[in-house]
């Protein structure tokens, strides 16, 4: 059964007949027909996010869907996305201060290319005094995790079809550490690579998973099987160049993943 | 529980626990030293000039500088916070190394007059800064844990025995307080073996000891209960004692100390049997030199406590001296035994991963970097403890026997460990 957590990529390929649903539902879903744009967008997104992208009906899409691979699914009041009037709330102050930097990814996205490392590119190079100004067809809500995790808020306002956010940086009392995000994004890599490494005490985990670095290469995703949160790893490995993921499994297991930033 | 990105480090300065470690390394040492000293003064009343000496260069110098390094350490990182101030934090140190040296030395020689106070204030007034800083630390935590609990309650403890300690120094100078000068130092001394030695002691173990042994899937409700029935115990003590002071020492009263000191005993019972519980879940099988530390601290706590506990019990009957070597063998088995047994034994943990992690984390895999094994010679630090239980357990037994030279042979054997002990430590710190 497809439910509303299902991710977009996991159910296209499990059920390729779903995607001729997502193209009659939405014209927004189109770009799934790209093979690059559907590699990079639909593992990240999913079910519920998409049909808030497209301005759909959750239950209708979900209903659908599920009818087509066969599914049954008990009926339930689903709450339908937000409406665009709704996310126009109060705008922040703060952006009042800062100089925007504009960015438009709709030339990208029909260029059929994945606007991320752009994205991320205007994000690096912001000023103090800047915030990046996102123009979209649709809502990125995957977005906002991503850079939520790099330690900006954003502001998202809807005018006449297009989507403008606002990205700024998050303000923290001092001494505060910026809270962890609700949730990440883990890019696909071909390879992957396992360290367990839940027998070692410290620091020798710390010393095996910095070690096995060098051999994370663009294509790699090094998986490390860790008994507690390795707090002291952090700084280390965005020191040298690399995101993480760090996800609780079990009591005192996690999986942690590194990627080449 | 998903968690990511910590772009700052919580740890403190090095240099700020590095300084901490090194008084307090070379204190230890100085402490077996005078204990070689002081031999022939080990019988008889405890309430001796250098016996009160000896004591705070234990407790100030020794323990409680090293409890203080680790804390500033330990709180930030296991408390996910930062330190609330690192500058404060070095200010205190250089207030409390004159502060507790000019006491012990003062003590050592008996003068009580306003020197032994006004150093006893300083030492006070670089306590009082240590728990702000601490406590403004503990104030931006978002995340509790039973460790963090235990550090709170400890903090707020040693402000009132330091404080008492102030009060019992002007004391000495001038006399004004109501009643026997003993009485309100047994509080004084219990107030902080009890409310910040051991309540640190206990709320580190439950976090450190598991992390070293990679234990985990164990029940924590036995440490839970010790924490309640420790602290409980602890202050149900202090109003005994208050009660017996108004009251003078009626039978009624007494009955009160009994039932606290067996409160206490089963909370630390319940500590003991919490840590047995770590051991046995522990998936890290084979034990070193640190873990062997570890568990003979924890069996002197326990005989510690079981001597405390049977002080009341006493027959009357017994010489004179036998009984004050009792109380000496107390405090021995508390000091020494608990608290010194269980600081070396984490310092072999603790030293090398600090030294470790600020000189060589950040070349990992990028040049070859020591094992935290490979810091210091493992097989001299057997020697050690095999040299510090004999030193021990040699004094130990003098005590009640109160014979001078069996203890001079005991603090020798334990001063050639001490120095074995320093030695292990200089070459980790030189790594």
């Amino acid at each position: 059964m497809i439910s509303r957590d299902t991710k977009v990529g996991k159910m296209l390929k499990e059920y390729p007949q779903t995607l001729e649903v997502l193209l009659e539902t939405s014209e927004h879903f189109r770009k799934l027909q790209n093979p690059i744009l559907r590699k990079t967008l639909a593992p990240r997104v999913t079910i519920e996010q998409a049909a808030k992208i497209a301005g759909v009906n959750l239950s209708e899409l979900l209903q659908k869907l599920n009818k087509k691979i066969g599914a049954t699914m008990p009926i339930q009041e689903t709450p339908s996305p937000a409406s665009p009037a709704q996310r126009n709330a109060e705008r922040p102050g703060i952006l009042d201060k800062l100089q925007p930097v504009d960015l438009d990814v709709r030339p990208i996205l029909q260029g059929g290319t994945d606007p991320l490392k752009t994205i991320l590119k205007t994000i690096e190079q912001l000023a103090p005094n800047q915030y990046l100004h996102l123009i979209n067809s649709f809502e990125p809500i995957p977005l906002y995790t991503v850079l939520c995790k790099r330690g900006f808020d954003h502001f998202t306002e809807y005018h006449d079809g297009i989507f403008h956010v606002h990205f700024y940086r998050q303000v923290h009392g001092v001494g505060k550490i910026p809270p962890p995000p609700a949730d990440t994004v883990i890019p696909v890599k071909e390879k992957t690579l396992e360290l367990d490494v839940r027998h070692l005490s410290p620091p020798e985990p710390m010393m095996k998973i910095l070690e096995a670095l060098p051999q994370v290469d663009e294509q790699t995703l090094l998986l490390v099987h860790h008994h507690r949160e390795p707090l002291f790893l952090y700084e280390k490995l965005q020191l040298r160049g690399y995101k993480w993921h760090v996800q609780k499994i079990a009591e005192n297991y996690f999986h942690v993943k590194i990627w080449k930033a | 529980m998903i968690s990511s990105g910590l772009t700052t480090s919580y740890a403190p300065p090095f240099a700020l626990v590095r300084n901490h470690f090194i008084v307090s390394i070379v204190a230890y040492f100085l402490l077996t030293l005078a204990l070689v000293i002081v031999a022939p003064w080990m019988q008889g009343h405890y309430f001796q000039p250098h016996l009160l000496g000896l004591t705070h260069l234990a407790t100030l110098g020794w323990i409680s500088m090293i409890m203080m390094g680790a804390l500033y350490q330990l709180v930030p990182v296991v408390l996910e916070t930062k330190l609330w101030s690192a500058r404060l934090a070095q200010f205190t140190f250089w207030l409390f190394l004159p502060g507790a040296t000019g006491m012990i030395v003062h003590l050592w020689d008996y003068r009580t007059g306003p020197g032994l106070w006004g150093f006893g204030l300083l030492t006070l007034v670089a306590f009082a800064l240590f728990v702000t800083n601490l406590l403004a630390t503990l104030a931006q935590v978002e995340k509790w844990n039973i460790t963090g609990i235990h550090i709170l309650a400890a903090l707020v403890t040693i402000i009132l025995a330091a404080a008492l300690g102030v009060a019992l120094a002007y004391n000495l100078w001038k006399t004004y307080l109501p009643g026997d000068h003993l009485h309100y130092l047994r509080a004084h001394a219990h107030l902080a073996f009890l409310g910040w030695v051991l309540l640190v002691v206990m709320g580190v173990a439950y976090k450190l000891i598991p992390m070293f042994a990679l234990a985990h899937g164990y029940s924590m409700t036995a440490g839970k209960w010790a924490f309640g029935l420790v602290s409980f115990a602890t202050v149900g003590l202090m109003t005994a004692w208050s009660f017996s002071l108004f009251a003078g020492h009626a039978a009624n009263s007494n009955r009160l100390e009994i039932f606290y000191a067996l409160l206490l005993a089963t909370g630390i019972a319940a500590f003991l049997w919490q840590m047995w519980l770590v051991y046995r879940h522990r998936r890290r099988k084979q034990a070193d030199v640190s873990m062997h530390h570890t568990v003979l601290s924890f069996i002197f706590l326990g005989l510690a406590t079981a001597l405390g506990v049977t002080q009341f019990f006493l027959p009357v009957r017994w010489p004179q001296a036998v009984r004050e070597g009792c109380i000496l063998l107390y405090g021995w088995l508390a000091v020494i035994g608990f608290a010194g047994f269980i600081i070396v034994g984490q310092m072999y943990k603790i030293v090398p991963f600090l030294v470790w992690f600020n000189k060589y984390s950040d070349k990992v895999g990028q040049a070859t970097v020591p094992m935290l094994k490979e810091m210091f010679d493992e097989q001299l630090a057997k020697i050690e403890l095999g040299l510090m239980l004999a030193g021990f357990l040699i004094a130990a037994v003098a005590l009640p026997l109160a014979n001078t030279l069996l203890f001079r042979i005991g603090a020798i054997v334990l001063m050639a460990s001490a120095a074995i002990f320093v030695w292990n430590m200089i070459t980790i710190f030189k790594t």
